[in-house]
C-alpha cells in the first residue's frame, strides 16, 4: 500500500495490515486506522542475521542433555522467517501517601500487543538493551510485520492489573488507611524482531525462535537419542534402588530397616523425576530460563529455607 | 527526545554526516574522528573508565588456564566474541524509616520430670526500623541483560572513580557501544524509592514467619548523576556449544560465567541426590529411635526430597552458572 505522509508529503510503502506508521523522512507517526497521532514508534533492527541467529540456536540445542552427537551436523534448515512483533511500553505507578507512610510500586512494562502471540515469548522476558532505531523501510524488508491486535487501552489495563497485585499486597500491609491510586502512561510502540526457524533432523522436523537483537534463544526443539533415553531411564531406576538401599543401610543403624528404606525411597523418586522426564519423550523442548530479579537467587539453601518457613506457617 | 529525523546530524568539527539513532549517546565522526555527544545540557553524565578489550580477553584466558574446570578443557576452548557496552545507571542513597508487626514461631522444650516435650508457640513481634540504603537503578526500560544486577552491586562494592564525560578521552580505542539512558532522574527516583521499600520489606520478612503490618516512608538523601558503567562479555565455544562470561570493565572482575557440565559434575549431582535420600532416611528413622518430636522426622523427609529434587534437576541440566558472591 502506498502512503503519503500528512506532515511532509513524503511517499512510502506500508506493509499490508499496518495501522501505525512512521514517516521515514520526517519521523511523523500516525495511526492510519483511527487517524489520530499516536505514540512514538521505534524499531529494533535485527542485529543477528539469519545465519548467526541459526548458529546460536544450534549451539544452544547441541549442549542439551542427551542430544545425539551428530545433531548439529545433520540439522537441515528448512525455512526461516523474521517476525516483527509489536510491543507497547508502559510506565505504571501505584502511589499512596499518608502521614509517615509511602506505598510505592512502579514498573516499566513492555507488553506484546497480541491476543494470541505467534511467538512463544517466555513469561517475564525482559527485552534487551541494545540499539533501537527510527523506522526505515529497509529494516522490515522480507520480514513478517504484525500490527497490534489488541488496543492500547486494553493493554494499558493489563499493565495496571499486573502492578495492582503487588501494589495491593503492600497496601494491605500498611493498613489501607490512606488513599491510593494507580497511574499509567504509554511510552511508545516498539517493533521487535524475532527469528523463527524450521529445521529437520533425520525424519523429525522442529521449530525454534531466536531474539534477533541479542541472539538469545527463546525456544527450540531437539531430540534425545535412544541411547540417552534408555540410559536416563535406567539411571532413574538405579537411583531409586540406590536411594532405597542407602535408606535401608541407615535404617539398620537404628535397627529400623523398613522405615529407613521408605525414608530413602521417597526422595530418590523426587531426584529421579527429571531423568524420567528426559527419557519419556523423544522430542524435547528448550525454553529460555529468564534471569529475572527474583529467580537469580535460586539456591539450595534458599529453597530449603522457604519450604521450612512455609511449613512453619501452616503449623504442623 | 524528538522523533524528527529530517534534521541531518553533522559533525561539529568537520561537518561530515553522522549516523545517528535514538540510542546514540556519542557518535564518532567517520571522517575526522571527533566525538559528538548527544546530551541535553542539563544532564550530568559521569563515566567509569574501562580497561581495553585485550585486557578483558587476557583476564578470560588467565581464568581458563587456572580454573579447576576450565583448565581441563583449555585446548578445546575457542573465543567466539568479545563485546563491550557502556550501560547507564543511577545510584541513590535512600533513608527508609517505619515499623512492622508480625508473628514468630518458636519451639519451646519443656521438661516435666522425665518426659521431655516440645511445643510450638507463636509470639507477636513489632519493631521500628531506620536504615540508609544505596539503590542502583538501570537507566533503561524493560531491560535486564545477563548479570547487570551483579554489575551494579560490584560497582557499589568496589566504588571505582568516575569522571565527567567531557574529561573522557580514550573511547575511540575502546570500541564500545554507549547506551543512552531512557529514564529521567525523576522516574528513576520513584523506582529507587519503590525498590528501597521492597528491599527493606524482604529483609524484614526474613526475620519473621508472618508479616502482618509493614509501614514505611522513603526519602532520597542523595542522588547520583547518570553513571556509565563499562560491561564486557566474552562468548567462548567448547565442543558444539557456546557459553558466556560477563566482566565489569573497570577492574576486570568476573560477574557471572556459564560453564559446560562435565561428566564428573553429573556424578557429583548423582551423589547429591543420594545425600538427599540419606538425610531423609536418617530423619525418618530417628523418629522412633530417639523419640523426638515427629515434626523433625517429617521435616527430615521433606528436606531430603528437596535436596534430591534439586540435584536431580542439575543432573540433566545443560549449563552451570558460576559467580562470585559479594
Amino acid at each position: 500500500m502506498n502512503y503519503t505522509c500528512k506532515n511532509c508529503g513524503g511517499n512510502f510503502n506500508v506493509p499490508e495490515g499496518v495501522t501505525v506508521v512512521t514517516c521515514p523522512y520526517c519521523g511523523f507517526t500516525v495511526n492510519i486506522g483511527i487517524g489520530r497521532l499516536d505514540v512514538e514508534h521505534y524499531f529494533y533492527p535485527a542485529i543477528y542475521d539469519a545465519q548467526r541467529a541459526y548458529e546460536r540456536l544450534k549451539y544452544i540445542l547441541s549442549r542439551q542433555f542427551g542430544v545425539p552427537k551428530d545433531f548439529s551436523l545433520q540439522l537441515n534448515l528448512v525455512n526461516r522467517v523474521l517476525h516483527y512483533i509489536p510491543l507497547y511500553v508502559f510506565y505504571v505507578e501505584g502511589k499512596a501517601h499518608g502521614s509517615g507512610i509511602d506505598v510505592l510500586e512502579v514498573d516499566y512494562l513492555a507488553l506484546p500487543a497480541f491476543k494470541i502471540s505467534p511467538i512463544p515469548i517466555p513469561q517475564e522476558y525482559m527485552f534487551p538493551v541494545r540499539g533501537k532505531v527510527y523506522f526505515k523501510p529497509q529494516i522490515i524488508r522480507d520480514a513478517v510485520f504484525y500490527s497490534p491486535t489488541i488496543s492500547r487501552d486494553e493493554l494499558e489495563n493489563i499493565a495496571k492489573s499486573k502492578l495492582y497485585l503487588r501494589f495491593s499486597r503492600e497496601l494491605d500491609l500498611s493498613g489501607r488507611s490512606i488513599e491510593a491510586k494507580i497511574d499509567s502512561r504509554c511510552d511508545g510502540l516498539v517493533h521487535y524482531p524475532i527469528w523463527e526457524f524450521k529445521y529437520s533432523y533425520r525424519d523429525y522436523s522442529f521449530n525454534g525462535f531466536v531474539d534477533a537483537v541479542n541472539g538469545e534463544v527463546l525456544y527450540g526443539q531437539y531430540i534425545v537419542s535412544t541411547f540417552h533415553r534408555t540410559f536416563s531411564f535406567s539411571l532413574g531406576i538405579g537411583l531409586i534402588f540406590a536411594g532405597g538401599f542407602v535408606g535401608l543401610i541407615s535404617g539398620l543403624i537404628f535397627s529400623m530397616p523398613i522405615l529407613g528404606f521408605i525414608g530413602g525411597l521417597i526422595p530418590s523418586f523426587a531426584g529421579a523425576i527429571p531423568l524420567f522426564m528426559k527419557s519419556a519423550y523423544k522430542v524435547q523442548t528448550y525454553s529460555l530460563n529468564v534471569f529475572g530479579k527474583s529467580k537469580r537467587d535460586e539456591s539450595l539453601s534458599k529453597e530449603l529455607l522457604d519450604v521450612m518457613k512455609f511449613i512453619g506457617k501452616i503449623g504442623i | 527526545m524528538s522523533s524528527n529525523v529530517a534534521i541531518e546530524f553533522k559533525c561539529k568539527n568537520c561537518g561530515g554526516k553522522l549516523d545517528v539513532t535514538p540510542e546514540t549517546l556519542v557518535a564518532i565522526c567517520s571522517y575526522c574522528g571527533t566525538p559528538n555527544w548527544f546530551v541535553e545540557s542539563s544532564e550530568e553524565i559521569m563515566i567509569v573508565p574501562s580497561v581495553s578489550r585485550d585486557e578483558i580477553l587476557k583476564s578470560f584466558l588467565t581464568r581458563v588456564s587456572e580454573d579447576f574446570d576450565l583448565k581441563r578443557i583449555a585446548d578445546k576452548i575457542q573465543i567466539v566474541e568479545v563485546a563491550g557496552f557502556y550501560i547507564p545507571f543511577y545510584f541513590f542513597s535512600i533513608k527508609v524509616e517505619g515499623f512492622y508487626e508480625g508473628w514468630k514461631t518458636e519451639r519451646v522444650v519443656e521438661s516435666r520430670g522425665r518426659s521431655v516435650q516440645t511445643r510450638t508457640r507463636r509470639r507477636k513481634v513489632s519493631e521500628r526500623f531506620s536504615s540508609i540504603l544505596k539503590v542502583p537503578i538501570l537507566g533503561r526500560r524493560s531491560a535486564e541483560d545477563f548479570s547487570l544486577n551483579e554489575l551494579a552491586s560490584h560497582y557499589k562494592y568496589s566504588n571505582p572513580k568516575a569522571v565527567p564525560i567531557s574529561d573522557f578521552k580514550n573511547f575511540r580505542d575502546l570500541k564500545m557501544t554507549f547506551l543512552r539512558s531512557e529514564i529521567g532522574v525523576d522516574e528513576a527516583s520513584m523506582i529507587a524509592r519503590d525498590d528501597a521499600g521492597d528491599i527493606m520489606r524482604s529483609k524484614i520478612s526474613s526475620k519473621v514467619d508472618e508479616l502482618t503490618k509493614f509501614v514505611c516512608s522513603t526519602k532520597i538523601l542523595e542522588k547520583s548523576p547518570i553513571i556509565l558503567l563499562p560491561y564486557w562479555y566474552v562468548i567462548y565455544s567448547y565442543g558444539d556449544s557456546i557459553y558466556r562470561v560477563a566482566y565489569a570493565g573497570w577492574d576486570k572482575h568476573m560477574l557471572l560465567a556459564q560453564e559446560p557440565v562435565m561428566i564428573y559434575h553429573r556424578l557429583q549431582y548423582f551423589a547429591g541426590v543420594l545425600s538427599g535420600c540419606l538425610i531423609s532416611a536418617f530423619g525418618f528413622t530417628s523418629l522412633f529411635s530417639w523419640g523426638v518430636d515427629p515434626i523433625f522426622s517429617i521435616l527430615g523427609l521433606i528436606a531430603g526430597c528437596i535436596v534430591s529434587w534439586f540435584f536431580g534437576k542439575k543432573l540433566v541440566s545443560d549449563v552451570r552458572i558460576e559467580g562470585v558472591k559479594l
